[in-house]
């Protein structure tokens, strides 16, 4: 009971104390004010002087976001569809690979992913390569090996420009890295065009209106229609199918360590949550003694 | 007044040989981890996986890795 | 009690059996794990995997037999 009362004293005498020191010149409490002062009326002016500008993108000029889509390699813990990888690499050699390069691709990461050693072999074969020259110094050409690298369908950027008017289609083998909302975009730019632009909106010569693609005009015409390609395994080939699996391949084009970092990453999650949780439990178990023992001090008596 | 006689207590002194029998099963164990630190260390390298591990009876089949010539393009 | 004190007796009385059994148990947990957590992921991501479609590929692909449903998106 004393010891409570002695201790209210004591913060009571502290609180009154600190109110003391507290208790500002008035010097320093005009400049307080006028510090408060002067940062509204700067915030109030920068505000103001910010209202004077215009955005210069508007929504459209952004692309319209597009959306989640529930991707079979979403989760944390899941691989890709590797048939649908095979499906959307029938797709890139069948459509896009008419225009988009896949450079950095090689065809020897196709084995073991989607396709057998041979049948790699086989689509490498049917390429030219630039082999050694012979004797004579003379260029030659050599069929294709599984450690070359996937053709493109231009010499050079100057080419497929002059190709497509001036566009130059992008390299896919990165491209889903390469944009906003990855495969969500691919998917709704591939899915995305409407029958014709919406009123008003005025298009350069050659070019296409798809509201997912910043500014809404592209070069690239719609190109996936329904059974276009013929799926070796039987899949319907609708539009949207063959979008699905050409995304699915190109991401995993950019990511081929994908299913291998999951497995990774599951692997480091458990070891390392195990090793955090010991760790606590180390701890309490070192700290228990110290943080509940009592000491106890026996004044002598007199 | 106490008779008191001293005599000097010969005794052998422990040789090298004796020291090193009371730490052989130390030096067993010692043995044994170093064993396993290097079994852990070259799990993943093929000429031990070739030479050891393949051969451990019963598990030895965990490091003996059969791919399918048409999973791979070595 | 008893098994602490047993483990005390058997594990950690001599550092060299303590040390053997640190290496000897990595050794051990690190081919078993990457086993256990392999086959849980495989689980997991049954059907969608290269060993699950290339037994179909390799019998020559062609056939709508047995396409398992293509969640379109």
């Amino acid at each position: 009971m004393f010891a409570l009362k002695s201790a209210t004293k004591r913060l009571n005498s502290r609180a009154f104390s600190t109110n003391t020191a507290a208790n500002a010149t008035s010097f320093a409490k005009k400049a307080f004010t006028g510090g408060v002062a002067a940062t509204g009326l700067a915030a109030s002016y920068l505000l103001y002087a910010d209202g004077q500008t215009a955005e210069a993108m508007t929504a459209a000029e952004h692309g319209l976001h597009p959306p989640a889509y529930g991707w079979s390699h979403n989760g944390m813990f899941d691989t890709f569809d590797h048939a649908s990888i095979r499906r959307g690499f029938h797709v890139y050699r069948e459509v896009c690979a008419a225009c988009h390069s896949l450079d950095r691709v090689a065809w020897r990461t196709l084995v073991g992913v989607s396709h057998t050693n041979s049948e790699v072999k086989e689509m490498a074969e049917a390429f030219e390569y630039d082999d050694e020259p012979d004797d004579q110094g003379n260029p030659k050409k050599r069929p294709g090996k599984l450690a070359d690298y996937i053709p493109g369908p231009y010499e050079n950027e100057q080419a497929a420009r002059a190709a497509n008017q001036g566009a130059l289609p992008p390299d896919l083998s990165l491209i889903v890295k390469a944009r906003h909302g990855a495969c969500d975009y691919i998917f709704a730019l591939l899915t995305g065009y409407p029958d014709e632009p919406p009123a008003g909106v005025v298009l350069p010569v050659g070019a296409n209106y798809n509201p997912y693609f910043p500014g809404g005009s592209i070069a690239m015409g719609r190109v996936l229609f329904d059974d276009l390609v013929e799926y070796d395994d039987g899949t319907p080939a609708s539009t949207a199918q063959m979008a699905k699996d050409v995304t699915t391949f190109l991401n995993w084009a950019a990511e081929p360590e994908h299913d291998d970092r999951k497995k990774d990453g599951l692997k480091a999650i458990i070891v390392l949550s195990s090793l955090y949780l010991i760790s606590v439990w180390v701890k309490k178990f070192k700290w228990a003694p110290i943080k509940s023992r009592k000491i106890v001090f026996n004044p002598p008596k007199k | 007044m106490v008779y008191q006689a001293s005599r000097i207590a010969y005794k052998s002194a422990p040789g090298a040989l004796h020291v090193l029998k009371a730490y052989t099963p130390n030096l067993i164990f010692f043995g044994a981890a170093a064993g396993g630190l290097v079994f852990t260390l070259t799990e993943r390298v093929p000429l031990f996986r070739n030479t050891f591990l393949k051969k451990i009876p019963v598990v030895g089949d965990h490091w003996d890795v059969k791919i399918d010539p048409q999973d791979t393009y070595y | 009690m008893v098994f602490y004190n047993a483990l005390r007796n058997i594990l950690y009385k001599r550092n060299s059996v303590f040390v053997a059994t640190v290496f000897t148990g990595a050794f051990v947990f690190q081919a078993s794990f990457d086993v256990g957590v392999t086959k849980w992921y495989e689980y997991h991501n049954r059907g969608k995997l290269w060993k699950d479609i290339k037994p179909r590929i390799l019998a020559g692909g062609d056939g709508a037999e047995d396409e398992d449903e293509e969640d379109d998106e």
